[in-house]
């Protein structure tokens, strides 16, 4: 399975919900009206009526009133609800314990900056499992476009501000990312390995690190 | 109910001029000079198809083989960018836009029961126009120039500082000329 239908994120997991959702619903629709088509291919065919245009458009106006407006707001109606259902288990405001990580997309790497840790990596990220983290992304030349499949996303890093993008991991693991916006010749090559690990973990690692000068500056 | 003719809203010598000047004009000069809708409608859709063996088939044959196999060395990141730009531009304007418009040039007059479209003139410039911006487009690959920022060429990627040569130029005033096009 494919990384966004194997979620290991709150995120990820409304957002591969709302996929299997609207899948189940396109399907039904295409069966509904598959069986409609093949209904009007096959049926015998009745001897020739006379033509009379007042009772053919009292028999088929229920089909287009039915088919053509209920039908829609129906299906575009439950396809909105579950949109919004699933758009509440997206943080829009990091929580207090957060964890803030800068992300930095330059021509073609990624430079990862923990602020209050003082560590900077290029093209490697690591998150403690069970903790919200706050990524603020943002880039040094062109657009770029974060996206952890499994964890969910995904979010543009633009030359001219700051994004905002809160993900958590609900299980240990190592992720492939790759930039996900045309960035130029090497785009292709442009990976981040994302780990996520326990907390103690986390914290063994970090006090791992060498420390960097003082995080700042525009990299 | 003999002999008797249908009701014609104008006199002969109306319907005459009229049927002259919605006739076919014949000849060489005729072709290019004809305005009706079905002609016009039916030349985007035939130039709109051949855009789509140049850009749409021959482009993704050469990907394809390219993605084929992991690592593969047969075609360089430049070429492979330019690959999918020209792909994604050529399909999108040069392809599916003039054959939805010559599709409803040919046939809304048939549907809505009249002679031609309004302005008859303006539908043969749009077609001119959409056939020399795609060949001012396509003439990039002449000098090398193939655009390589993607088919949405954002900027700053598709800007001054991070495309500096005039591969965007072409982009740009080729699509420009050619979505003329969609004005009627």
């Amino acid at each position: 399975m494919i990384g966004s239908l194997d979620p290991e994120g709150p995120v990820a997991e409304s957002m591969a919900n709302l996929w299997w959702f609207m899948l189940a619903l396109g399907v039904a629709v295409f069966a509904i009206f598959t069986g409609l088509l093949l209904v009007g291919l096959f049926r015998r065919r009745r001897p020739a009526e006379p033509r009379t245009d007042g009772p053919t458009r009292e028999r088929f106006g229920w089909m287009i009133v039915g088919g053509g407006v209920l039908l829609p707001v129906v299906v575009v109606g439950a396809v909105f609800v579950a949109t919004v259902v699933a758009m509440r288990d997206v943080a829009r405001t990091a929580p207090a314990d957060a964890l803030e990580i800068e992300i930095v997309g330059h021509q073609w790497w990624w430079e990862v900056r923990y602020p209050a840790e003082g560590i900077t990596l290029v093209d490697e990220l690591h998150i403690p499992v069970g903790r919200p983290v706050a990524f603020r992304l943002t880039s040094a030349d062109v657009i770029h476009s974060f996206w952890v499949p499994a964890l969910g996303g995904k979010m543009d890093l633009l030359p001219d501000g700051v994004n905002t993008l809160i993900l958590e991991a609900d299980e240990p693991g190592v992720h492939n990312s790759v930039c996900a916006e045309f960035c130029g010749l090497d785009h292709a090559q442009m990976k981040l390995i994302v780990v996520a690990e326990p907390a103690d973990e986390f914290a063994a690692w970090v006090a791992d690190q060498p420390q960097s000068e003082a995080a700042g500056g525009d990299g | 109910m003999t002999g008797v003719e249908a009701p014609r809203a104008a006199e002969p010598l109306t319907t005459k001029e009229l049927d002259r000047l919605f006739a076919d004009p014949k000849g060489l000069w005729g072709q290019l000079t004809g305005v009706q809708n079905d002609k016009l409608g039916t030349r985007l859709m035939l130039t709109g198809f051949i855009f789509l063996l140049l850009g749409g088939s021959f482009d993704s044959v050469l990907m394809r083989l390219q993605l084929a196999v992991p690592n593969n060395d047969f075609l360089g990141p430049e070429v492979y960018n330019e690959l999918f730009t020209n792909h994604g531009t050529v399909t999108m304007f040069l392809v599916i836009l003039p054959i939805f418009e010559g599709f409803a040039m040919l046939l809304l007059p048939l549907l809505l029961g009249t002679r031609e479209l309004p302005f008859p003139r303006l539908g043969a410039f749009s077609f001119w126009a959409f056939l020399f911006g795609g060949l001012l487009y396509y003439s990039s690959t002449l000098f090398s120039l193939v655009p390589d920022a993607g088919w949405f060429a954002y900027t700053p990627l598709s800007g001054p500082n991070f495309s500096p040569d005039l591969a965007l130029d072409f982009w740009v005033l080729g699509l420009g000329v050619a979505e003329v096009a969609a004005i009627p």
